[in-house]
């Protein structure tokens, strides 16, 4: 295997793990579960369902192996799948909630975003935003490529991105110069 | 000097998502303007405070069930292929048994139709074609015999 490619090992383990090399897959699982991880609890908010989150990313990424054509990197792909996972689970949680009555659940105490910290005020943002604003500062995706994963265009992103930090600037205001 | 970009433009400027002769007017503009410049240096420190922000960490537990979790899904696969193969096999099966019982019912009704000769006509066939043993020439000559004839 070539390690200075990493991409290269990827599409190797990709087509290995297809051929049904459950071994290979297990590595691709390794080389990227920190990462995606990282993604996932930025996206959803909270640890517990952020795990949830990735293991149903990989499950579907090992269901979708004959779907991958190569097109975007291994990388994008299986971020493209944990940013579905994690909208499904949005929808699902949106469900749950309206069941449950959406009321019941107690506000933010006032003045709370003084002490809010980076991933809490992500997590203030709108899946829309939130999405954008971690591939690009996680990820350091370009903007095309961020266009590739969450399927809109590459000028939607640049507006996204730039609303986004717009958002975060006036909850982090106290932290900042 | 150029009018000032917007805010929108400063932050793909940021990101270097700019042409080449785009962001060499942008950079013009900056050394002059101390509003934008102070609006880009904003957006620089809400990027580095996001991007520099801790890292959650999957824990080695974590990292182990995302394991043990897909090689269930590996062999809930394969249960569902073989699950699959036996319901395709008991398809086969069925309707190969279905043609077959349908054949035999048709061979049946078939035989069951069809009229029966009249018993003479085995009788004739007997009489007038001598088969087995009586074409030999001993049996032709003893048929002869017994019906008269002179020769065989």
């Amino acid at each position: 295997m070539v390690h200075n490619n990493p991409e290269a090992d990827d599409i190797e383990l990709l087509r290995r793990a297809g051929g049904g090399d459950s071994t290979a897959f297990h590595a691709l699982v390794d080389r990227h579960a920190q990462r995606l991880y990282r993604l996932a609890v930025s996206l959803i908010g909270n640890a517990a369902d952020a795990e949830d989150v990735l293991q149903e990313t990989f499950i579907g990424a090992h269901s979708g192996l004959k779907s991958f054509q190569g097109r975007a990197s291994v990388k994008t792909w299986l971020t493209r799948i944990l940013v579905l996972q994690a909208a499904q689970w949005r929808r699902s949680r949106q469900r749950k909630k309206t069941r449950a009555m959406d009321d019941a659940i107690p506000a933010a105490p006032a003045g709370s975003e003084a002490v809010m910290d980076v991933q809490a005020a992500i997590a203030k943002l709108s899946p829309e935003f939130r999405e954008v604003l971690v591939l690009r500062e996680f990820e350091k995706m370009s903007y095309e490529e961020i266009a590739g994963v969450l399927d809109v265009p590459r000028g939607t992103v640049e507006s996204r991105l730039h609303r986004a930090r717009g958002e975060m600037r006036e909850l982090l205001k106290v932290y900042l110069p | 000097m150029t009018p000032c970009p917007s805010s929108e433009q400063l932050s793909a400027f940021l990101d270097d998502e700019v042409s080449e002769s785009r962001a060499g007017e942008l950079r013009e503009h900056l050394r002059i303007c101390p509003s934008c410049a102070a609006e880009l240096e904003q957006l620089m420190a809400v990027s580095q405070k996001v991007s520099e922000s801790p890292a959650p960490h999957l824990s080695q537990i974590s990292l182990h069930r995302l394991h043990v979790r897909v090689d269930e899904a590996m062999d809930q696969g394969l249960l569902r292929f073989v699950r699959v193969f036996n319901v395709v096999a008991a398809c086969v099966l069925i309707a190969g048994s279905a043609w077959l019982m349908m054949r035999t019912h048709e061979a049946r009704t078939v035989e069951s139709t069809t009229p029966a000769a009249p018993p003479w006509v085995d009788v004739a066939e007997v009489s007038d074609t001598p088969t087995g043993a009586y074409s030999t020439p001993a049996a032709a000559w003893y048929l002869a015999d017994d019906r008269g004839d002179e020769s065989p």
